[in-house]
């Protein structure tokens, strides 16, 4: 792929997807957040919300 | 201290023109060394156990099988794939950007903890005293000894991938590296963040636990199972993550494969970062704990976005290749830039099979059987290790076995000895473990137990008759594992014999015998201009692997169907 | 063009097209496939492992099930009870360190509510030769809605490593049909 020029002093041009993958601790931040949310967190509540067993 | 050795010290490699710093480089050998001892002790586990539920040979007595069992367990998918990932970490990191390492000496601190907790588990192990296999279910007790050298290795382990995350921080700040990282890094990344999370829920369930084994505290055996898991599943998400950055690397080094569009390699390993550790809930589906709701939504990996990544990067590394290769004129047919391919470089027919196996046998019956209901007919089966053995085996660990025929060059600069054994090499294993897989998987679909060292029930009140074919296919299994052992032994010959006692290479050209055609006779530069990206030979395959999908996923829908309703 | 390990252009967020817009495409369908599935069969299909699930403290559940064995006793083999409980109704299963217990003989064609836990470890509940497996928690009363669709004297195979009698862990469940076949051993109806 040919050489860009380089008269971008800013990175404002770079798509905004792009700069966000760069972000590699934004990403980490996401991903604990995603995963305690979905799995950790709710499956802890599924558990402790369990009642106890009415057995006649 | 000698020059070498100073942290700051760089040298340039001949074959990628990459400044590789020797404190990285040490780095990367101690961890691989140390992995390579793990899978030897592993190695041998699987062969025991193997000729145990062989019931013709039946080799161990009960007691010493669930302990090699466990023994095998922990030291595959803990320790050599672990140790291993740590030295694919400091590559991605300090070599692939010209950059030091952050921290240096915490990095050999944090390897020598990981040997120390390592040693420890296999101490405890050997000895009898953690009988109760690789996922230690509570309320199964070993001593405190064990959990406490599991939780060592995991904070040495932890400590290292944060040393990664500060040399891309300082290779960024240095401005060792223009622009965005290479994708190889990325995909590093990726493994390294799934890293994190997985390592945050070893530390969260096995404190605790450490903590019950000492009588300090209890701990529920539901929660365990569901906070475990975030550990025990994660951690093979760590292994796609890291094998499908191997398949970019490896294809880059053999043939100079093309990145098609890094958006969507890249997003596909997003989807990876976000998604991929929910589905550790797959061990859950059968269990009384957890409601459907959280079942489905967690086991789809947020609607499959991570199993369409990993379609995706079926894609794109294969069509990768394809691309490349047309584009240095293989362009007869459909098919001629794979079968003009270097397939006597073992580096890239592991990766291939690397590719073949994972997608079209892990890939698949993974995905099947982690459907809520699906898993109703596999639970617990050996269909479950016939799944992960074509996974983490057949995917990661021949993977990272092709990437070490190009590390002892690149790395320990060494010549690969026994060069024309290390070429059948991964042939060997992949066609070993694809039997040993399939078969697993047969004899799982008529109900044969995983973890269970006799299947005649010999000393049980009743008698069990499987269906008879379960003999034949439990013998084929044997006979493919021991053809896959042979391969692995080849492996761990061919590495240790080169890193002690190879040849040499000279600092500044590799050429010669003892070294893959990626190294010796580098994949030509692409003419520059433009390219036809057409890669219909890649579109062909992987149809072929949505056929089988569709067929394979439908065909259990079927086989659950016919079972006793159940609600 | 570049390779993996070489840096990326400036910028690489752009356009997908051809071969990897097609695939892409038709991957992100399946996947959506796969996930209606799911709920699909939860509204249309006929096995889900959902169950009515509760708490419970082992030794009142073991209390449980002798309650429910002298009730419903009708005979015994290899030292474990064997039960005929009425169409419908709470069964119970206990696992424990090696053995299932009690035996149920149960109808063809009826539902039942099986309860499942165990006295000490995990378990796993097999059914042979149907293949049905759920894991049995100590702490845990898994209650499944089932319907034997076929008559037979069937075996409960542990399949989750409980120690060193794991694979002596055998347990039985017969299902008759209307004329009361298959016959247990002992003859007992």
């Amino acid at each position: 792929m040919a050489e860009q020029p380089e008269t971008h002093p800013d990175d404002s041009d770079i798509p905004l997807m792009q700069r966000l993958l760069d972000k590699p601790f934004l990403l980490l931040a996401v991903s604990i957040l995603i995963m305690v949310v979905f799995y950790t967190a709710w499956g802890l509540y599924e558990i402790l919300s369990l009642k106890p067993d009415p057995l006649p | 201290m000698t020059a070498a050795a100073m942290p700051s010290a760089f040298r340039t490699c001949p074959r990628t023109g990459l400044k590789v710093n020797a404190t990285a480089e040490a780095l990367i050998k101690a961890n691989a060394v140390a992995a390579t001892v793990a899978l030897l002790v592993g190695g041998i586990a699987a062969i025991l156990v193997l000729l145990t539920r062989w019931q013709a040979v039946h080799l161990l007595p009960a007691d010493w099988f669930y302990r090699i069992l466990t023994i095998h367990g922990m030291s595959m998918l803990i320790f050599f794939i672990i140790f291993f990932e740590m030295a694919i970490l400091y590559f991605a990191s300090a070599v692939i950007l010209n950059s030091r390492v952050a921290t240096p000496r915490v990095g050999w601190a944090a390897f020598w903890l990981m040997v120390l907790g390592a040693l420890m588990v296999e101490a405890t192990m050997w000895t009898g005293h953690a009988d109760v296999l690789f996922t230690s279910y509570v309320p199964l007790q070993a001593t405190s000894w064990f959990y406490l050298g599991v939780i060592l290795f995991a904070v040495g382990a932890l400590v290292v991938v944060c040393i990664f995350f500060g040399t891309l921080v300082v290779a960024k700040r240095e401005r060792t590296y223009q622009g965005s990282v290479p994708l190889v890094t990325f995909g590093a990344i990726a493994a390294a963040i799934i890293a994190v999370i997985t390592l945050g829920h070893g530390a969260a369930i096995y404190i605790p636990t450490y903590l019950w084994s000492l009588g300090i505290m209890k701990v529920d055996p539901e929660i365990y199972r569901m906070v475990w898991w975030g550990l025990g599943h994660a951690s093979q998400q760590i292994n796609v993550a890291a094998m499908v950055s191997v398949w970019y690397l490896l294809g880059a080094l053999s043939v100079g494969a093309v990145v098609l569009n890094e958006k969507v390699s890249r997003g596909a390993f997003a989807l990876y970062i976000l998604f991929i550790s929910m589905a550790s809930a797959h061990h859950l589906l059968v269990d009384p704990g957890l409601g459907p709701a959280w079942k489905v939504w967690n086991t789809s990996y947020f609607m499959y976005m991570a199993v369409l990544a990993s379609m995706v990067h079926g894609f794109t590394v294969t069509a990768g290749l394809e691309v490349g290769q047309r584009a240095r004129g293989l362009t007869k047919g459909m098919f001629e830039w794979l079968r003009k391919a270097p397939w006597g470089d073992p580096g890239f027919a592991a990766m291939i099979f690397s590719i073949v196996v994972f997608g079209f046998v892990g890939g698949i019956t993974g995905v099947t059987f982690g459907t809520e209901q699906i898993n109703i007919i596999a639970h617990n089966t050996l269909r479950i290790p016939g799944h992960f053995h074509a996974t983490v085996v057949s995917g990661t660990a021949l993977a990272f076995m092709g990437l070490t025929y190009y590390v002892i060059p690149l790395i320990f600069r060494r010549r690969i000895a026994f060069y024309p054994l290390a070429k059948i090499q991964p042939w060997l294993f992949a066609i070993g473990m694809l039997i040993f897989s399939l078969m697993m998987t047969f004899a799982g679909t008529f109900g044969v137990p995983r973890r269970h060292w006799d299947i005649t029930f010999s000393g049980a009140p009743f008698d069990v008759q499987f269906n008879p074919a379960v003999n034949l296919v439990m013998g084929l299994m044997a006979l493919g594992g021991l053809l896959a052992a042979v391969g692995g032994g080849i492996y761990i010959l061919v590495t240790v014999w080169s890193v002690f006692f190879g040849e040499r290479l000279p600092a500044d050209a590799y050429t010669g015998h003892g070294l893959p055609p990626g190294i010796v006779t580098p994949p030509k530069p692409i003419p520059p201009g433009e390219h036809s990206k057409k890669a219909t030979g890649t579109l062909v395959l992987v149809f072929v692997f949505l056929a089988a999908f569709v067929a394979y996923y439908f065909i259990n829908w079927k086989l659950l169907s016919v079972v006793w309703r159940i609600g | 063009m570049h390779t993996g390990l070489e840096s990326p252009p400036r910028v690489w967020w752009t356009p997908i097209h051809g071969a990897e817009r097609i695939w892409v495409s038709i991957a992100f369908a399946w996947c959506l496939v796969l996930f209606a599935m799911m709920p699909l069969w939860h509204l249309k299909g006929e096995q889900n492992p959902s169950g009515i699930r509760h708490t419970v403290e082992p030794t009142r559940y073991y209390q449980r099930v002798q309650e429910f064995i002298n009730q419903y006793k009708v005979g015994e083999e290899a030292g474990i009870p064997i039960v005929a409980p009425p169409p419908g109704s709470d069964v119970y299963l206990l696992a424990q360190m090696w053995r299932w217990s009690p035996i149920l003989k149960l109808q063809k064609g009826v539902q039942y509510t099986l309860h499942m836990s165990s006295l000490d470890v995990n378990h796993g509940f097999n059914l042979n030769p149907v293949n049905i497996n759920f894991q049995v928690v100590p702490g845990y009363d898994y209650a499944l809605r089932v319907v034997p669709t076929e008559a037979g004297d069937f075996r409960i195979v542990c399949d989750e490593f409980c120690g060193i009698g794991h694979h002596t862990m055998v347990g039985k469940l017969l299902v008759v049909d209307s004329t009361g076949a298959p016959i247990a051993p002992g003859g007992a109806p």
